[in-house]
């Protein structure tokens, strides 16, 4: 099943240069069933990403650009009056797919933001009372443009939980800037992109992915960090345990996806930024100083110890 | 096959060098702890060092040294065959006994059997450390200067001559050091063995150091830059290499006191006594400024019959005779004398009591006229008891009594210093007694200590009185009761020097309800008689520690016309006495089996291999991380391979890592650490190891992982780390 996952890796690093951590934490995105948050000024590629991903499990790909006007009902579809049967029919929004890009989702109002996020919480839609759950594998990843904040709606801290990952992407090197040029000249590879994975196979995966083994002393890693942040004079919000759980969930693909069965204290670490950076809260005086969370827990991942022996309970 | 046998004889000549270097450690110690036996132990060195240079197995060497050791102590100790199974119960009886003595703290008592393990175990270690300097270090400077330092330390502190010794030790170490260095710079060069090459540089190395070795033995040498490092030097050298050191007990020359004497605790008598007393033998009267004769002559004695046997120490209130008995554990021809004793009675008859005029004693002699010691007699006293009314009431002239020029005696040459100091302590006492309480008391005041450890010998013009007074203040019961008789005859005090035994340890009580008591070599003792000036001889003990109150009658409240203060004056004194008889008692408790003194030489020369097998061990500590990899190597080749392998194989490993600075953070992963170890050794080996162990600690099955797979990579970090 490793070789699926390399596959796709290779696919997308087809496409996309010198992205192959962000392509990762995608994957540990989609074989966890979370959906990833990519945080980036325009143009350095995140719909580039999410098409090739898409492309390489085979699945289907929708697109939602989120403006001012959208409405609830652009998201999670509409029933229409159809004459014929003399029945409102229901006609799936873009929401019902397999991955989704929803591009920019801060330029929404919130009542629309509110429509998606519940959509991605419970993997399903409602509407007129009817109640439609979305196909599986189903992988949610929303852009949103950090430097624009005029007649932006923020996403409040609360719905930001419902992301597994926050992703930046950040510009290429020199050399892989270059890279890109060189690529620009020719035709798209994108469009050269093959399914390497199908549905079928990735709902394979993420089941083994749910038996990768972690050990406890490395869940009570987790759990010192967690609580650390709750603890930490800086934060005035710390993170749940749902944000736990999903640091052990992301933890479990990330070490999948490195070819283990069983998590280490590394994966741990370096996940953390990623899955509890965007669910921290940090007191208005921090973020007046223009520290960031991921710097706050850089800073209590230092001073948590990490176990290098095995769980004994006496 | 050539270069082979060529390295066994290098080996051998280098190991020949330094068994001459090692044989110089044993002499010294042999000879001063005189545990003999020279031979076998040196034959030990040689047998170990053979066994160095044919680098026989770690087990062999093991079994072929410890059943050395052990046929050496078994043969040595005890009668039985070698390998008996006495032998061997003998063996671990022993070394059980003593392993409990060292827990108790008792290291006095450890006996000579587990000694001899000791130091063979020392030897053995230095084998070892001299083993390590040489191949691995290819330097045996630490040996070298060690071998200084101990020779030299020695000869300082000890009777033991070095001269000889440190000459051969400096040649030898030279030699070895520049055969060393030589050796080194052919190893760092990758220069091969010619011989003709080498002899050319070994050559100018043996002529340099020959001329180094000749002139530095023709060269004047400086005096000692460190006069007396300690008093115990001095006292050496004062007696000219004569050992100063004696045995306590009862000797027949007093000429000379001073000096340390040796614990004995032999018992030399057991007594049944109804009172806790001092034991006289007899009294000096002649001080020489160095100790003690009699004026009289010995041979000055008349018999005396049993039930006559007065001493001049008698009973002012008759009190009711009582009788102790006398058991004598060794052959004494001298007779214990009790305070007040009337009569000395034996069942011998073949056996006549004879008193030295001069001195007091009382003989017992055969029908020829030679010793003839008892087995048992009794003596019948009746002890003194003095009325503090007559004591402290000054006498009138009419009152005085005749006595003997001779107990006033002092020599022409008594320092000044030491009349000036009697005459300011009984400043403003008005009677004998309250001057010699005061004089008694001075010792317990005057910031003097008691000890029977390094003291002094006065030299040549030196007072022995007026050292212990003014320049050392520390001393045993010689000097204190001798400083007294001094101090006291200059103050016109009559007074004399007495010789005996101390109470004993009472162990036991009789049917009869006599109290028992041990009287050994250690209660051997002196004090003070003083004549006091309408009463007659009384005892004190200036000695601190050492308690002996005269029976004093406290009867001034019968006199209703003393005065006052006197009154006060005699309740005080009745406390002081009580508090001293107490505290004396109480410390009696407390070090009932506190022994005189310690074995002095031999515990010096403990002392220094104590320290040495300390130096070996801090050595050995010190330089852990360049021997310890291979230990664990070693062991780890031996271990059968599990998780638990790998757990504790990767934790030495990481300790080893410290060594040299590696030391994982707390907050840094395995991963990372070993990408850091990795950086540092340029190679990938840390993280292989660790991929292997966080398998074993962070995987589901921990038990499905070989440590073969990474044993080269775990052995070669092992070796980087003594690097």
């Amino acid at each position: 099943m490793q070789e699926h996952i390399q596959a796709v890796l290779k696919n997308i690093e087809k496409v996309m240069i010198g992205k192959r951590e962000v392509a990762e934490l995608s994957i540990v995105a989609l074989l966890t069933g979370g959906h990833v948050l990519l945080e980036d000024v325009p143009g350095v590629g995140k719909t580039m990403m999410v098409r090739s991903l898409a492309k390489s499990v085979g699945a289907n790909f929708k697109r939602i650009q989120f403006t001012p006007d959208l409405l609830p009902s652009d998201v999670v579809g509409v029933s229409i009056y159809n004459p014929k049967t003399l029945q409102f029919e229901f006609r799936p929004g873009p929401i019902v797919g397999n991955i989704i890009l929803a591009d920019e989702i801060n330029r929404t109002s919130p009542k629309t933001q509110a429509a998606l996020l519940e959509a991605m919480e419970e993997a399903s839609i409602t509407v007129d009372g009817e109640t439609l759950s979305i196909p599986k594998p189903f992988f949610v990843m929303a852009t949103q443009n950090p430097i624009e904040y005029e007649g932006t709606y923020p996403l409040p801290e609360a719905q930001l939980d419902r992301f597994l990952l926050k992703i930046r992407m950040g510009y290429p090197s020199v050399q892989q800037e270059i890279e890109v040029l060189r690529r620009a000249e020719n035709k798209q590879p994108i469009e050269e992109i093959k399914a390497v994975m199908t549905v079928e196979e990735l709902l394979a995966l993420q089941r083994a992915v749910q038996q990768v083994y972690i050990e406890d002393s490395v869940k009570g890693y987790i759990v010192d960090i967690a609580r650390a942040t709750r603890e930490n004079p800086r934060v005035y919000l710390g993170v749940s345990p749902r944000a736990s759980v999903a640091l052990m969930k992301a933890s479990q693909a990330y070490a999948f996806i490195q070819g283990r069965d069983f998590v280490k204290p590394d994966d741990i670490k370096y996940l953390a930024p990623f899955v509890f950076g965007h669910r921290l809260i940090l007191t208005p005086d921090t973020r007046y100083e223009g520290v960031t969370p991921e710097q706050i827990i850089s800073q209590i991942i230092e001073q948590t110890y990490v176990p290098v022996r095995r769980f004994t309970d006496s | 096959m050539k270069k082979k046998s060529m390295h066994y004889i290098e080996m051998t000549f280098y190991y020949i060098i330094l068994f001459f270097i090692l044989r110089e450690w044993l002499v010294p110690v042999v000879e001063l702890t005189s545990t003999g036996h020279l031979a076998l132990l040196l034959l030990f060195i040689a047998i170990a060092f053979l066994l160095n240079i044919f680098e026989a197995p770690f087990f062999i060497s093991w079994i072929i040294k410890v059943a050395y050791i052990a046929w050496f102590i078994v043969s040595v100790y005890t009668e039985g065959t070698v390998f008996s199974g006495a032998g061997i119960q003998f063996l671990l009886a022993d070394i059980r006994a003593n392993i409990s003595l060292l827990l108790a703290g008792d290291w006095e008592n450890v006996t000579n059997p587990f000694r001899s393990l000791l130091f063979f175990i020392l030897i053995w270690m230095l084998i070892y450390l001299i083993h390590h300097w040489l191949t691995v270090r290819k330097t045996i400077f630490y040996f070298f200067a060690l071998t200084v330092f101990f020779i030299s330390t020695l000869d300082t502190f000890t009777t033991y001559d070095g001269k000889a010794a440190i000459v051969k030790v400096i040649l030898l170490g030279l030699v070895m050091t520049a055969l060393l260095y030589m050796k080194r710079l052919m190893a760092e060069t990758g220069t091969t063995f010619v011989f003709s090459k080498y002899m050319r540089y070994f050559l100018p190395v043996i002529v340099t150091i020959a001329a180094v070795g000749f002139m530095a033995v023709l060269l004047p040498k400086a005096a000692p830059q460190w006069p007396d490092p300690v008093p115990y030097i001095k006292n050496l050298s004062g007696n000219g290499g004569q050992n100063s050191m004696s045995k306590v007990g009862i000797g027949e020359d007093d000429s000379r006191l001073g000096g340390s004497f040796e614990a004995d605790d032999t018992v030399v008598f057991t007594v049944h006594s109804p009172d806790k007393q001092y034991w006289r033998i007899e009294t000096k009267d002649f001080y020489t400024t160095k100790g003690w004769e009699s004026t009289g002559n010995d041979n000055d004695e008349y018999e005396v019959a049993q039930n006559e046997a007065f001493i001049s120490i008698w009973p002012n209130e008759k009190k009711e005779a009582v009788s102790a008995f006398i058991y004598p554990k060794i052959d004494r021809s001298y007779v214990l004398q009790a305070y007040g004793m009337m009569s000395v009675l034996f069942d011998a008859p073949d056996a006549m009591l004879f008193q030295e005029r001069a001195t007091e004693r009382f003989n017992t002699k055969g029908a020829d006229g030679s010793e003839r010691p008892l087995d048992q007699y009794e003596v019948v006293y009746s002890t003194p008891e003095y009325s503090y009314t007559q004591l402290k009431t000054p006498v009138t002239d009419s009152e005085l009594m005749y006595i003997d020029e001779r107990y006033l005696q002092l020599p022409d040459e008594l320092p000044e210093r030491v009349r000036t100091l009697a005459a300011d302590t009984v400043e403003g006492r008005k009677t004998d007694y309250d001057r010699a309480k005061a004089i008694e008391q001075y010792f317990k005041r005057g910031g003097f200590t008691y000890e029977t450890k390094n003291v002094e010998v006065p030299v040549e013009n030196q007072d022995y009185v007026d050292q212990f007074l003014f320049e050392t203040k520390r001393g045993y019961c010689d000097n204190f009761s001798t400083s007294m008789v001094v101090m006291l005859r200059s103050v016109g005090i009559p007074a004399r020097w007495v010789k005996g035994y101390a109470n004993g340890t009472e162990v036991d009580k009789t049917e009869k309800g006599l109290r028992v008591f041990e009287i050994e070599n250690n209660d051997a003792h002196s004090w003070v008689e003083a004549y006091i000036d309408g009463i007659g001889w009384m005892p004190f003990e200036p000695t601190i520690g050492f308690v002996n109150q005269s029976d004093i009658n406290f009867d001034m409240e019968l006199n209703q016309s003393a005065p006052q203060e006197m009154l006060q004056q005699q309740e005080q004194d009745r406390q002081e006495i009580e508090r001293e008889v107490k505290e004396q008692e109480e410390k009696e408790k407390q070090a009932s089996k506190k022994k005189h003194s310690s074995n002095e030489g031999s515990s010096w020369v403990w002392g220094i291999i104590f320290f040495l097998i300390l130096l070996v061990i801090g050595v050995g500590l010190k330089t852990r991380r360049k021997w310890m990899p291979k230990v664990y190597i070693q062991a780890q080749r031996r271990k059968p391979v599990s998780a638990s392998t790998i757990q504790s194989s990767y934790k030495v490993l990481m300790r080893q890592l410290t060594f040299v600075g590696l030391k994982r953070k707390p907050d840094e992963t395995l991963q990372a650490f070993a990408g850091r170890v990795d950086e540092r050794f340029g190679t990938d080996d840390m993280s292989k190891v660790t991929t292997v162990y966080e398998k074993a600690i962070y995987s589901k099955n921990t038990n499905n992982h070989s440590f073969d797979e990474i044993k080269e990579s775990w052995e070669y970090l092992i070796n980087r780390t003594t690097g």
